[in-house]
């Protein structure tokens, strides 16, 4: 994540970035528990963090290859400029049996409106 | 650098952990590595069944406290180059006066339910108390009383480390002592009064023996040996005195004050009274028989006892000086 998909991203690095987390979501389907126990077994939460983390990095990664523009610290160096036009809106990613899919919600704001930053 | 590890090993749910023992591990630690990066490499790396709490990794979460060798410390703010260089040897282990559930894990439930005893929460008056229009003001000095206190990150080292403890698992301990002090000292406090009477009981402040080793282990500064003697001079402000800790130290004070010194042998009497102190006839016998009574001085007014006094007067003449003094 540190290398593909960092505050500056593009889109062949997150391309890779992408291709190599599905194999690693891939490898995790063979995970083994060493630890067999049921008592005070730490080895337990620590692989279903791992599970989580790599949904989590696969939901950031695609996220981020779709947002073609430069928002805070999504900056695209393929893509400089903010766009409200077509990207004022919250990115959604739905799991559903194991497939991953992108949908958008529009930002609702009330008093202040967002503005470029200008430093 | 390769290092070597022991680490006590312990699950009473395994044929070959039902007994504790210890294992050998070995590590290559690199500069600047902590005792409990150590140990997540080991967990991570070498074997998953090796338990240990951790959470935050910079010493504010208090989950991480482990005997290295022989002290306890917390794991992440202990490096482990510089402690293998000083015993040259690597031996982890629970912390002490609790029980071990697994490897490093220890119950922590009774060192909660000390806790909940000294109901660690402000207890305001419940109505505004008549002229009072505004908020209390806290100056810096009220919050400095207290200040150490409310440093605690509930690691446990104290308890770990405590010889009181160690002898009567009743004792609240220094870490539930030093919360209760937060909540004392506190000038929003209502109930101080009413805490000090429920500490001064058996098991409470009177417990501690004053061997400063919650102080010295303490990886915040909470001093909690401070805490209890502030409790215990305010608990004897208050007048709660009914009780074999305020007797003891008035009985010590009245010593001095009349014949110049510590008259250790009539301590007892003074302390648990005359019938209480026939039942402590088998433990003198004891005593004696390692040559640990203190015998009665035939003569025990010192020479110069009027200095003693002197110093007395002084005393009390500084305190009536304080009290003059209006607060704040």
């Amino acid at each position: 994540m540190v290398k593909h998909c960092s505050v500056f991203r593009d889109k062949t690095e997150l391309e890779q970035g992408v291709a190599k987390m599905a194999e690693l979501r891939q490898r995790f389907k063979k995970v083994v528990l060493k630890d067999r126990t049921d008592y005070y077994n730490t080895e337990l939460p620590s692989v279903l963090e791992l599970g989580n983390m790599l949904d989590i990095a696969y939901s950031t990664l695609i996220g981020a290859l779709a947002r073609e523009e430069s928002r805070g610290a999504h900056t695209r160096t393929d893509f400089p400029k903010r766009n409200d036009e077509k990207w004022m809106q919250h990115t959604l990613v739905t799991k559903k049996d194991d497939t991953f899919s992108l949908s958008y919600k529009d930002v609702s704001f009330t008093k202040y409106e967002p503005t470029e930053r200008k430093y | 650098m390769k290092i070597d590890l022991k680490i006590r090993r312990f699950n009473p749910t395994t044929k070959n952990g039902r007994e504790p023992y210890y294992q050998a591990y070995s590590i290559e630690a690199s500069e600047g590595m902590t005792v409990l990066e150590a140990l997540m490499s080991i967990a991570a790396a070498q074997d998953p069944t090796l338990s240990f709490r951790r959470s935050c990794r910079s010493s504010i979460c208090g989950s991480c406290a482990i005997k290295i060798n022989g002290f306890t410390k917390l794991a992440c703010s202990t490096q482990i180059i510089p402690e293998h260089e000083k015993a040259h040897e690597m031996v982890l282990e629970p912390i002490a006066n609790h029980t071990v559930l697994k490897d490093l894990i220890v119950d922590f439930d009774p060192f909660w339910k000390k806790l909940d005893k000294v109901k660690p929460y402000l207890m305001p008056p419940e109505t505004q108390p008549e002229g009072r229009t505004k908020e209390v003001h806290i100056s810096e000095k009220d919050a400095e009383a207290i200040d150490h206190a409310q440093k605690c990150i509930m690691c446990g080292s104290c308890n770990s480390e405590c010889n009181a403890l160690e002898i009567e698992k009743k004792y609240l301990g220094p870490a539930a002592l030093a919360k209760a002090w937060r909540f004392v000292g506190d000038v929003r406090e209502e109930g101080g009064r009413k805490r000090l009477g429920r500490l001064s009981d058996d098991h409470g402040i009177w417990d501690c023996v004053r061997c400063v080793h919650c102080v010295e282990y303490c990886p915040k500064g909470v001093e909690p040996l401070t805490a209890i003697e502030r409790l215990r001079s305010r608990a004897i402000q208050e007048g709660i005195k009914d009780n074999h800790g305020a007797k003891h130290v008035e009985a010590m004070v009245n010593s001095v004050k009349k014949v110049g010194r510590l008259d250790e042998a009539a301590m007892t009497f003074k302390t648990l009274g005359l019938l209480r102190s026939l039942g402590m006839i088998p433990f003198g016998l004891k005593m004696e028989m390692h040559g640990k009574m203190p015998h009665p001085h035939l003569f025990p007014q010192i020479k110069k006892i009027d200095e003693v006094r002197t110093i007395y007067a002084e005393i009390k003449r500084k305190n009536k000086n304080a009290k003059k003094k209006p607060k704040g």
